[in-house]
């Protein structure tokens, strides 16, 4: 519906008497309120249809993978920006973050959704500053620091007032948004460019489980580097490492499979250990596949580097609390521990979690489309990207 | 062998040797008429070669005339490659798991040695196959342990082989020649193919985890046979049971092995010329070189071996054979009575010690002697409760498990990888053992360092529990240099998983499953090892092993 | 050459005294700030120079107190930058003056608020269950703790150490039991046995410095030795004033003035009073910026004086 609205957007006025071009516009912006039912803002259907589409697509598995989900939510709130029908700045943040909160509270290991919020809402303020900086000259400094504090000239400084309505706004958005877009896009290439840098030939190295960004890490290694071998710890029972295995075996580097009890005998021959994650925390901590806290923790014990490909969207600042923090973790299907109908599954419990905690002490090098960074520099790639306030959604 | 099969040239060609005649017409009929010629031409050919102990050069002169079958041209280049290593012959100790062969001087203290060299021989239906044990009792090869060696090392036995006539144990059979057979050898393809030049076979092997060349054995159980006339049945039968792994655990294997010999002893009959302990020390012997053939002998066993060969040398030279085998008899059940029961009736008091009420206990896989122990506790109605951590392929957990609930103990059961999330609520790590090392370390089943890792990493105290009679005096600093190699089809094939991608790992050439058997735990990340002598830092081992009588211990 | 002596009609030290006396809870590098605002108020200056000198004294005077020097240096420190950056070229100094005036209420409004900011952001990190360590008596942990029990009805124990030589862990005992939270008083010397048993360790800090450590009651190092090798987070709570621009490598290249209280200056077998805890044993910093890693006050600081 909505390609339907951006086609109609495009048509060329002919000849068209004055009457009949204000029918024309009155039409348009008919039809546009129409497919704007999607994104209807009134206060009486949180969430909006095309949010409440995402989260029933991610939780029946049509929809997967954290790319994938925030390619889309970026999709949606660019919609939102540029569809629904807001008058300042203060209003479109607040709705964006109401989306953002549904999203966050029905998804809550989905935490690229409310990443991409925050972002987004950090770029609204940003576009908000540049066009009143040129108004009024006011310096962009929103971060609470020492010299905020110590330089401050107005008791409400800090919050800044967005609700007065500016010119403009919309289309530096979606600018600047699109300019994320391609960030987007080319995100995983980015992070697979550096694979020359960090791996040199005749290495082995250790990954574990299916990552698509490190399979396209992998993969550009081995086009540009001779004799690497490349042993992949299947990672049960999803045994997705052995899909990475199928992929990789195309190429010239020699792959061992390895079912996870070997990881830590393996390990002293090992060089480098390249793993994925599924969100980088606050303080440089993981929260990766079940099974890279033993992966990491064996390689401290041989000091091997460990090297995780995080591209930006995945940063959170989130803090972890404790292990039984709400949300952390999940507990997925123990089918694969002992099968349903065996004798002992009626008396036993069984437990098979999906995330495991790495705490920052432990990773060595942070790779992201951006560039290498430390764990100990993660809290200034989030005061980028982030606004402090907007930690909590 | 209803169905007729399509057997590769290579392999028809090493049948042969086996065959004494009788048999040789036997299976014949089944097979496709294409390779009876080759088989028949072969057979003249061998009957007409000479006998050869290294065979390298013999090979080579005996095909060297025949170049017509591609089969003799894959011969030649065996040969070829056989010639080189010969040279070579002799590196590493380390070898693959054929059991040292009586005829090879360097290797014969590598009998001993040979604990987890081999890769884990084919399934147990290979030993059906038609094959006759040649006169000579036992060895089985003279080939030369293929170290370090990247080249292929099924092709290079099998090239010591061929020209081997039959008093050599069977030589290595490309395989799956059986014909009754569901073979799942870790070469399997050739068997379904047709006639397939060695080539493409040399090439993957080549691939095969160039790191772990120096453990692979072939598997040469499935040159082995049931009718095998010069092996003691019970030898044959626990071979059998070691091969399809309805006996695991050091100590299973170990009381397996005693009744077997018990039995030989039993049976023996002393040959006119001989003495009784000498004939029979013999006999043994080349009994134990057998059975290393369907696995690497544990260490429980290596070190029941040499208890047995230290009492058949205490033996009175003046007693009648009766005697002397009630003797030797009761000795035997005295060893599994200490050794193995009592040993852990001690070690399980100790232990009750160390578990209090509202004790959360995590184990990993399945140990006798942990089963035992928690089941005293459940009957001293201790409140705990156990963490039953299981890993692939062979999931022994779920052993544990089942004994565990049908004793009615509260149990609860996660996959290796779990073992970050559940250890926060674990008070205590119980661990089995296959084996201690002189220098601290514990050898125990694969994924044992990593529980022993993250244990440390949470405070959780460790204890190792193993029965002294599995120490060895071999060190070891990591589980590469010395290991046993399982299946690799058992990772491809235990996972249930949707979609088996891996299921033609063979076509990729370079794709190699590792199946490890078992790793090495450093001794700092073991708080204790309690033994039946002591409880003792992990670092005390040697002071064991001063204490005991050292022909005893491996 | 300006005149450098301003006739001054306060005295430094009793204003001081004064404001430590009448809010028992506030820290000492804030009434630092108090009197130096004090200060500003009532100096007549026509250049900045005349200001600063006067503050100067002012600060030393101060200086000279048996009080805690750790927060007393990191407030003025930040004080005479408040003033650096407030100073315009370009206005007349009154104007300047009312400007600094200004801010400096604004500042010490903000100052004020830091700790229950502090306390709100850990208050997710306490549990319910859960057993805290601490050690002697910390103002801000004492408030983040209260904030815990009262505001979000959190159930937890608390161990507290003694904090010798003036056992002022007897004092945060009495506090904690007030309010109704479970709290046991440990030996300083107890502090490994009891870590095994405790789920994470909270202090405060007299001083941050630009390493990421931490300058505390003697004791504090000790304990962080502990928490690490017993794998237990150390979280420390400090507020922002107390970031200074001090490097210590080592406990020896701690100032003397910050170890000893004036009168033990000359003795060298008195007892420090404080210790340093290097930034590799301290798991997390809550402050009213932020909860920050220990690599992030090197940030700051950098921020502020460059």
């Amino acid at each position: 519906m909505l390609n339907l609205l951006f086609q109609s957007n495009t048509i060329t006025i002919f000849e068209f008497s004055p009457v009949q071009i204000l029918q024309f516009k009155r039409n348009l912006t008919f039809k546009r309120q129409n497919m704007v039912e999607d994104f209807d803002i009134s206060p009486h259907n949180p969430p909006l249809k095309a949010i409440a589409g995402l989260i029933h697509d991610v939780k029946r598995g049509k929809l997967e993978g954290s790319y994938n989900i925030t390619v889309k939510t970026l999709d949606i709130l660019k919609k939102i920006i540029s569809v629904c029908d807001w008058k300042s700045a203060e209003e479109l943040m607040k709705l964006i973050r109401t989306q953002g909160k549904i999203l966050a509270s029905a998804l809550p290991q989905e935490v690229v959704t409310a990443n991409i919020t925050r972002r987004i809402i950090k770029l609204i303020r940003e576009e908000y500053d540049l066009l009143q900086a040129k108004v009024h000259q006011i310096t962009d400094d929103s971060q609470a620091s020492l010299h905020k504090l110590v330089t401050q000239t107005s008791d409400n400084d800090i919050s800044r007032d967005y609700s007065k309505p500016q010119e403009g706004l919309r289309e530096a958005l979606l600018d600047h948004l699109q300019e994320i877009e391609t960030e987007m896009e080319t995100c995983s290439e980015n992070v697979s460019a550096q694979a020359e840098e960090h791996i040199h030939t005749s290495e082995v190295i250790l990954t574990l489980g299916h990552s698509r960004s490190v399979e396209n890490f992998l993969k550009r290694a081995v086009k540009k580097r001779e004799n690497l071998t490349i042993i992949i710890a299947e990672c049960a029972p999803a045994c997705r490492g052995h899909h990475l295995a199928a992929n990789l075996a195309t190429g010239s580097a020699e792959i061992v499979v390895i079912p996870d009890s070997t990881i830590f005998a393996m390990m002293s021959r090992v060089n480098k250990v390249i793993i994925g994650t599924h969100s980088v925390l606050a303080n440089g901590g993981l929260r990766a596949a079940c099974g890279a806290y033993t992966v990491a923790l064996a390689a401290k014990h041989y000091s091997v580097p460990v090297i995780v490909l995080a591209p930006m969207y995945k940063l959170s600042p989130v803090h972890m609390c404790n292990v039984e923090q709400d949300a952390f973790n999940l507990v997925e299907c123990a089918e694969g521990v002992i099968p349903y109908n065996s004798l002992a599954a009626k008396f036993a419990k069984v437990y098979s979690p999906i995330f495991d905690y790495v705490p920052p002490e432990l990773v060595t090098l942070f790779i992201s489309n951006m560039g290498g960074h430390a764990p100990s520099y993660v809290y200034r790639l989030l005061s980028e990207l982030y606004h402090p306030e907007d930690y909590e959604l | 062998m209803s169905t007729p099969r399509r057997i590769n040239k290579s392999t028809t060609g090493i049948y042969l040797f086996w065959f004494g005649s009788d048999i040789l017409w036997e299976r014949v009929g089944s097979w496709q008429l294409s390779s009876v010629k080759s088989l028949a031409k072969l057979l003249v050919e061998i009957t007409m070669s000479k006998p050869a102990e290294k065979g390298s050069t013999d090979k080579k002169t005996d095909l060297s005339e025949n170049k017509l079958s591609r089969e003799e041209v894959k011969a030649q280049r065996e040969a070829k490659k056989a010639a080189k290593l010969a040279k070579k012959k002799g590196k590493d100790d380390t070898n693959s798991g054929e059991a040292v062969p009586k005829d090879n001087k360097s290797q014969s203290k590598d009998a001993n040695k040979a604990v987890g060299d081999a890769k884990a021989p084919a399934p147990a239906k290979s030993n059906k196959g038609p094959a006759k044990e040649p006169s000579s009792p036992g060895k089985a090869d003279a080939k030369k342990p293929t170290n370090a060696n990247e080249k292929n090392k099924q092709t290079n036995q099998k090239v010591d082989r061929a020209p081997q006539k039959q008093p050599t144990k069977p030589a290595q059979q490309k395989q799956s020649a059986k014909p009754n057979n569901g073979n799942e050898t870790s070469k399997p393809e050739p068997a379904k193919t047709e006639i397939i030049p060695a080539t493409p076979r040399t090439k993957q092997k080549k691939y095969k985890a160039k790191l772990f060349n120096h453990l692979n054995g072939d598997t040469k159980a499935h040159k082995l046979f049931i009718n095998n006339t010069a092996v003691h049945p019970s030898i044959i039968r626990v071979g059998e049971q070691y091969l399809n792994r309805s006996v695991t655990g050091s100590n299973a294997r170990c009381i397996a092995f005693l009744y077997a010999i018990r039995t030989i002893i039993q049976d023996y009959v002393t040959p006119p010329n001989q003495e009784f302990s000498r004939g029979l020390e013999a006999n043994i012997k080349n009994y134990v070189d057998y059975l290393q053939n369907f696995r690497p002998l544990a260490v429980s066993i290596i070190n029941a071996y040499k208890y047995i060969k230290y009492i058949l040398t205490q033996l009175p030279t003046n007693s009648t054979d009766s005697k002397l085998k009630e003797n030797l008899c009761e000795l035997i059940d005295a060893y599994i009575r200490d050794q193995i029961d009592k040993a852990a009736e001690a070690i399980s008091s100790t232990v009750q010690e160390k578990i209090c009420n509202g004790d959360v206990i995590l184990t990993f896989g399945c140990s006798s002697l942990i089963n035992h122990i928690l089941e005293e506790a459940h009957r001293r109605n201790v409140d705990f409760r156990v963490i039953i951590v299981d890993c692939g392929p062979f999931l022994e957990g779920q052993e544990l498990l089942r004994r565990l609930i049908s004793k009615g103990i509260s149990c609860t059961c996660v996959l290796i990888n779990a073992i970050g999330f559940i250890m926060p609520e674990v008070t205590k790590v119980l661990l089995g053992a296959h084996a201690l090392l002189a220098n601290g370390y514990v050898m125990a089943r694969t994924g044992t360092a990593q529980i022993a890792l993250v244990a440390r990493s949470f405070n959780v105290p460790a204890l190792v529990c193993c029965e002294t009679h599995k120490f060895s005096e071999r060190v070891q600093t990591d589980a590469i240099v010395f290991n046993e190699l399982g299946n690799p089809e058992d990772i491809v094939k235990e996972s249930n998983i949707k979609e088996k991608r891996l299921a033609n790992w063979q076509s990729f050439q370079k794709l190699y499953p590792l199946n490890l058997i078992y790793d090495i735990t450093p001794p700092e990340l073991v708080s204790a090892v309690v033994t039946e002598v002591a409880i003792l830092p992990c670092t005390s081992v040697p002071v064991i092993l001063r204490i005991r009588p050292t022909e005893i211990l491996y | 050459m300006p005149d450098a002596s301003v006739k001054k009609d306060f005295s430094v030290q009793q204003y001081f005294a004064q404001q430590m006396e009448e809010d028992k809870s506030m820290s000492s590098g804030i009434a630092a700030i108090k009197t130096l605002l004090m200060v500003l108020e009532r100096t007549k200056f026509d250049t900045v120079h005349i200001l600063h000198s006067t503050i100067q004294e002012a600060v030393k005077e101060m200086r000279n107190t048996d009080l805690s020097q750790a927060a007393i240096v990191s407030g003025t420190e930040l004080f005479m930058r408040f003033i650096t950056l407030a100073k315009f070229d370009d206005k007349p100094m009154e104007e300047c003056k009312q400007i600094m005036l200004h801010r400096g209420k604004i500042f010490l409004e903000k100052l004020l608020q830091s700790r229950s900011t502090i306390a709100h952001q850990a208050l997710q990190f306490v549990t319910d269950g859960c057993r805290i360590l601490t050690h002697s008596r910390s103002r801000v942990v004492l408030q983040a703790l209260i904030d815990a029990h009262t505001k979000s009805n959190k159930q937890f124990q608390v161990f507290v150490t003694h904090g010798g030589p003036d056992n002022a862990g007897d004092q945060m005992v009495a506090e904690l039991e007030k309010v109704g939270i479970d709290a046991i008083l440990i030996l300083d010397s107890a502090v490994g046995y009891v870590m095994e048993s405790v789920d994470l360790v909270m202090v405060g800090a007299e001083g941050v410095v630009e390493s990421g450590g931490i300058i505390n009651r003697i004791g504090s190092f000790t304990m962080a030795l502990c928490a690490r090798e017993m794998k237990k987070p150390f979280y420390v709570l400090a507020e922002s004033f107390k970031f200074t621009r001090l490097y210590p490598l080592n406990q020896r290249d701690l100032p003397v003035e910050y170890k000893y209280i004036k009168r033990q200056r000359d003795n060298f077998k008195a007892h420090p009073m404080v210790d340093y805890t290097p930034p590799a044993y301290i798991t997390l910093l809550f402050t009213d910026l932020g909860i920050l890693t220990p690599s992030a006050v090197s940030d700051e600081l950098i921020k502020l004086y460059l």
